[in-house]
């Protein structure tokens, strides 16, 4: 068999490129992490729970409620208002 | 008498100085003005009378009113500056050194400002010379970003002197105070408005995100500090307790949130994040009580320092990169690992995480909602303060430092030139996250300075440290689970100066068009008064010879039309036969003869 004519090796990168980061990695360790911390959170608001202005703010967990839901709610505002209002880059300079 | 030494003066005193040296020795005089304006707001009495009072053309112009609400704020007004100038520290050019130690000492002239006149003295320096530090900008959008703060705050500028007149006449008085300002008449609404605008109240808050991005890396951290603070000061002192600010504080907490929530550009996004923070402090002027009032001055000399500090890192963020963008940053980390230290002691900070000056400073603010009963207020105030962390908190960290953006891998970006900020910048961002820190364990100093008598506040309870870690713990957990919607997009989102500019170019078209409309008209009567005026000169000889003859037609006989033709002709050719000009002559002889005897 005959052998191929090898292809002369191509010249190494001058600037190797930044390493890739593994956002699958990085991802995974950053919801372990904040999972663990909102186990710790609610297991010392078991402990010492914060101080019950009105009644409803009083029971297990109503931080953490607050905390997840205002987030959800102000992403879906904010959709809203990227649909609304939303504009490229140049839209100024046209 | 150094006691009664304005503080102002020595950053003026600078401005005059800086400007006629080099960039180091230039820096070093500006870093020594701010100093010495350290030194002499803590030689001035703690709740002292007015110590500098003048009585031109009978109005008594109050430049020192040192109490203890003033005070709090011209400590940190000047090490504020004094930061801002050590992390400028070489790196501005003369007129920048020079617009931002005028830009500092105006607001210090506006916090001592015992009236109202020395107060728009002050309000009008401060704007005029925050325009030439956006315009040290250089960029051609810097110009026009500035073009548009001074037309804003021109606005602004007006209203309050036009409030400050009404309430002269209705008065007789110049004087500061609440209870002047209290009769809710149009003059203190017009001045109510004034402080609005430069507090960045909505629908009055585009002009923040639209003019501080334009400025230099160094002068957005000067920026950052003083406009809506001083608007602040001025707010706690003329319209406590005035329940519409509740209103206006929580809409400006909203807009903050949405509007930073959806912001690609890393300083607009900060300044988003400046109006949502003055607005929990316009809550607590709203609410008015001493202790929310105490909040409102605590989360204002917080704000301050946590504020200038995430100013400083994304400054150095731009300085260093070239790139502004988020979707364009990130992966700084191993490069800028310093700066990524001083960004999240900002934003844990900005968040109020436990630890952090935040935390010993907006809870003041919503204790005092809770104080008030009122619920509705307490709850939007806590799940804006989880929305906090959710837009600044882990987003600037992590979409600037280790975020990438879809598609990096298969097409890497560009590697850009990074390095650390210089020495100078590095030691202001350490002692600003030093002092974020340390009022953030220790605050009882900052309480000290409180001016308003209210039972201090105690931060440090259990249940308040674990309310405020589970908040924020699951507001953290979104932002893990949903990164990839939270990542930022290019382009933009529409506010209220779409108004202004898009209003401003219709108003040029239509005057434009108007302008040019009456012009086109114009020319086209001067063609035709032109042309009328040639056929005029070209053939009125000519007709009026023809008519001239034609009257006497009966006497000439056949001749008539031929003699007419001749006549017309001689006209038009200036050529009359000898005979008929004789005649002419005789004509109008013997006519002069008549009239004269």
């Amino acid at each position: 068999m005959k052998k191929r004519p090898s292809l002369p090796a191509s010249p190494p990168p001058a600037v190797r490129p930044p390493v890739a980061p593994q956002p699958a990695t990085g991802r995974r360790l950053a919801l372990r992490l904040a999972t663990g911390l909102c186990l710790a959170s609610l297991c010392a608001g078991l402990l010492a729970h914060g101080p019950a202005h009105f009644g409803f703010d009083g029971f297990f967990g109503f931080h953490a409620l607050v905390g997840f839901l205002a987030c959800a709610a102000l992403v879906l505002v904010t959709g809203l208002a990227g649909v609304l209002l939303g504009r490229g880059e140049d839209f100024y300079d046209r | 008498m150094t006691a009664s030494l304005h503080p102002a003066l020595p950053l003026f005193a600078g401005a005059m100085l800086t400007a006629f040296f080099g960039k180091k020795a230039g820096g070093m005089v500006s870093l020594a003005a701010a100093l010495a304006s350290v030194w002499a707001v803590s030689i001035l009495p703690g709740d002292g009378g007015p110590a500098l009072v003048l009585h031109p053309a009978g109005m008594a112009l109050d430049f020192l009113r040192a109490d203890k609400l003033a005070v709090l704020f011209a400590w940190i007004f000047t090490l504020s500056a004094s930061l801002s100038c050590l992390f400028a520290f070489g790196r501005q050019g003369g007129p920048e050194r020079a617009a931002t130690l005028a830009y500092a000492g105006s607001a210090l002239g506006a916090v001592f400002a015992g009236d109202m006149v020395t107060l728009y003295v002050f309000w009008e320096a401060m704007a005029l010379a925050a325009v030439f530090v956006i315009l040290a900008g250089g960029a051609e959008k810097s110009r026009a970003a500035a073009y548009r703060y001074a037309l804003v705050h021109l606005f602004g500028g007006i209203c309050l002197l036009a409030g400050l007149v009404l309430l002269a006449a209705k008065t007789g008085s110049t004087a500061f105070t609440a209870a002047l300002l209290a009769d809710g008449g149009p003059g203190s609404l017009l001045v109510l408005a004034g402080f609005l605008i430069n507090a960045s109240a909505f629908p009055f808050s585009a002009w923040l995100p639209d003019s501080y991005p334009e400025s230099s890396p160094t002068g957005g951290v000067f920026l950052s500090a003083f406009t809506t603070k001083t608007a602040v000061y001025v707010l706690i002192r003329g319209f406590p307790g005035f329940d519409a600010l509740i209103v206006v504080g929580c809409l400006m907490i909203l807009y903050g949130l949405i509007y930073a929530l959806r912001e690609n550009d890393l300083r607009r996004l900060l300044s988003y994040s400046i109006t949502n923070q003055v607005g929990f402090m316009l809550v607590g002027v709203g609410i008015g009580t001493p202790e929310a009032l105490n909040g409102a001055c605590a989360l204002a000399f917080c704000h301050i320092l946590y504020k200038s500090l995430m100013f400083m890192s994304a400054g150095s963020v731009i300085a260093a990169t070239g790139k502004r963008k988020l979707t364009e940053l990130g992966g700084l980390f191993s490069a800028m690992p310093l700066t990524f230290a001083a960004t999240v002691v900002g934003a844990m900070s900005l968040s109020a995480l436990p630890g952090t000056c935040g935390f010993v400073s907006k809870p003041m603010v919503l204790a005092a909602t809770a104080e008030g009963h009122m619920a509705l207020v307490w709850l939007f105030l806590e799940a804006a303060s989880a929305g906090t962390l959710l837009y600044a908190g882990l987003a600037v960290p992590y979409f600037v430092f280790f975020g990438q953006t879809p598609g990096t891998a298969a097409a890497p970006k560009k590697p850009s030139p990074r390095r650390e900020a210089p020495v100078a910048a590095l030691a202001a961002m350490g002692l600003a996250a030093l002092a974020c820190l340390g009022i953030g364990v220790y605050p009882w100093p900052l309480y000290a300075l409180l001016p308003f008598a209210a039972p201090e506040f105690a931060p440090f309870s259990p249940g308040r440290i674990t309310a405020t870690i589970e908040l924020l713990a699951f507001a953290g957990l979104f932002f893990a689970l949903y990164v990839p919607i939270l990542r930022r997009r290019p382009g933009i989102t529409l506010d209220t100066d779409f108004f202004y500019r898009m209003g401003g170019r219709f108003l040029y078209r239509l005057a434009d068009s108007a302008t040019g409309g009456i012009n086109t008209a114009a020319a086209e009567m001067a063609a035709r008064a032109a042309a009328a005026l040639d056929r005029l000169t070209a053939q009125g000889p000519q007709k009026l010879a023809s008519l001239a003859v034609t009257l006497f037609f009966p006497l000439l006989g056949k001749n008539a039309c031929h003699m007419r033709d001749e006549a017309a002709l001689a006209a038009q050719t200036w050529t009359p036969p000898v005979g008929v000009t004789l005649a002419a002559a005789l004509f109008g002889l013997c006519l002069i003869l008549m009239l004269v005897l």
